[in-house]
């Protein structure tokens, strides 16, 4: 069921109106093996993490197959957290990921996987820093090996920015834009998105007794972390949401101030703050209570046709 | 001589007795020695009636008789097993399988995470290099009388290759039958596959 081939390329220049053919150039090079990569990196993001998707396919052609590699590379190593139990099986997985990693960078003969392959590929052609990688790898084992839930929102926006930022950090390595404001925003835009998944992820995080409502805000309003786990006392956990929310939507105001002197190609890979700020606005309007059935259903809580619209709004107008 | 040895004994015991009841007094009597006056049933006239119609019109019997006829209604709890199943946990744990892309590609790629982490020792993996130079296992065993069914091999497989499908049903007749080989495990990936997936679909990213 995953991965599928040829027919999955296509696809993904039907969804551009057929105006950019995402593949003409760069995988008629590729073997049949990078191109099976290739398409599983697509279908991967696309199952998985599809408000980016609709973001990605705004990328110029050359950026958007990197882009689409590093978000399956995420996908790959968010979904560890979600599939085990014993926090020591995802650390050996994320151990695996990082010798992968390093098996690239050390020119190593890649390992048997779609998005390792992929990803070979990509660091062949562009140059990303290894740096990013190991952060993002780092931080997942970490978050795997937390035994407590953070302590103050600092360490919630260590995490995001370790997740979210660093994958948008890569995007606009991997499209050649060396800029300050560029890096800043992405660094706002980043934490926005990361916090804002971790708020939508709440009933599921508590369901396996986790939460990323940090302890120091609970206490400001009363809640235990029992509460935040069995969706009780939702008062109070509406009141520590919305905290946490509006630091997210500080981050996104922030970055979208600096839209002034961020550069008009790296707009386009800053993208991912539509959804973000869209997620934000659908916890608003459901009163921050994270286990609404509407800030839970469709895409981050609006249809997906919306959200499509919004961002080629966006991406026309050259804004984020 | 019987029933002096009988008679002998009675004056014993009516002897002993005496002397614990001499032992005790009337100042603190017991508790239980009070005598109760709800002990004994009352005996009015509606009482009689309605026991003796309880007796007449075999009330109780009929009672039975409708609980039963209830259950005769009601819905069944039990299911024509193999015709039937019961509801089965998307993240049951049952038969192993080893997975493949859609592109036909087998999945594993002998990384032996499975082999480490198996706490029963089940697994054995040989692997060596193909000729196209990916790496690949010659030999996947899996001893199902060794298995302990707690899913840690597909925890730790980085690339979703073993799994633990959702069929119970494989007994055999020999223990030879139970030492699943790579032949086989790939077989049971080709058909389980549609319901591999699906269980292995989760919502989307949380973290």
């Amino acid at each position: 069921m995953e991965g599928l081939s040829v027919s999955d390329i296509s696809l993904l220049s039907v969804d551009q109106g057929g105006t950019e053919k995402l593949t003409a150039v760069s995988m008629t090079t590729a073997s049949t093996t990078a191109r099976q990569a290739f398409s599983y990196c697509v279908h991967q993001v696309r199952k998985y993490d599809y408000a980016n998707y609709l973001c990605l396919l705004h990328l110029p052609p050359e950026v958007r197959k990197a882009a689409f590699v590093l978000r399956a590379f995420n996908v790959e190593t968010a979904k560890v957290g979600d599939s085990v139990r014993e926090p020591q099986l995802g650390v050996m997985r994320l151990v695996w990921w990082k010798e992968a990693v390093d098996g690239i960078y050390k020119k190593a003969s890649p390992l048997e996987h779609p998005v390792v392959q992929a990803l070979t590929s990509v660091i062949s052609e562009q140059r990303l820093s290894k740096q990013w990688f190991s952060r993002l790898i780092e931080s997942r084992m970490s978050d795997l090996e937390m035994t407590a839930p953070p302590f103050s929102m600092a360490e919630v926006e260590r995490y995001a920015e370790n997740t979210a930022s660093v994958l948008l950090y890569l995007t606009l390595e991997a499209a050649g834009i060396r800029n300050t404001s560029a890096d800043h925003a992405a660094s706002h835009i980043g934490k926005a998105a990361g916090i804002g998944l971790l708020l939508r992820g709440t009933p599921v995080h508590g369901s396996r007794r986790r939460t990323y409502i940090p302890v120091d805000l609970a206490t400001k309003y009363g809640l235990s972390q029992e509460d935040i786990y069995r969706g009780e006392n939702r008062e109070a956990l509406a009141d520590a949401v919305h905290e946490v929310a509006s630091f997210a939507h500080a981050h996104l105001k922030h970055a979208r101030e600096l839209a002034g002197t961020v550069p008009k190609e790296a707009k386009i890979v800053l993208l991912p703050a539509v959804p973000a700020g869209v997620l934000l606005q659908s916890l608003e309007k459901c009163n921050f209570n994270v286990f609404d059935g509407r800030f839970q259903s469709g895409v981050y809580g609006v249809n997906p046709l919306w959200m499509q619209l919004l961002q080629r709004w966006h991406a026309f107008k050259g804004t984020y | 001589m019987l029933r002096l040895a009988s008679r002998r004994l009675l004056q014993a015991e009516s002897t002993g007795f005496r002397w614990v009841a001499a032992n005790r007094d009337f100042h603190s009597t017991p508790a239980s020695a009070a005598p109760t006056p709800e002990a004994r049933e009352p005996k009015d006239w509606s009482t009689v009636l309605d026991k003796s119609m309880n007796t007449l019109f075999l009330a109780e019997l009929f009672r039975g008789m409708n609980l039963a006829l209830k259950h005769f209604f009601d819905k069944k709890v039990t299911i024509n097993y193999p015709f039937e199943k019961g509801p089965l946990s998307p993240r049951f744990r049952g038969e192993h399988a080893l997975r493949r892309y859609a592109t036909g590609e087998e999945r594993c790629i002998a990384c032996k995470l499975c082999e480490a982490v198996c706490p029963a020792q089940a697994i054995t993996i040989e692997a060596e290099a193909r000729e196209d130079g990916s790496r690949r296992t010659t030999r996947y065993d899996i001893d199902m009388t060794k298995c302990i069914y707690c899913g840690f091999c597909q925890e730790a497989c980085p690339v979703d290759a073993i799994v633990e499908g959702p069929n119970f049903e494989f007994v055999t007749e020999t223990h030879e039958e139970l030492l699943y080989d790579k032949e086989k495990l790939l077989q049971n990936g080709d058909r389980w596959e549609t319901e591999i997936a699906e269980n292995l679909r989760t919502e989307g990213l949380y973290r």
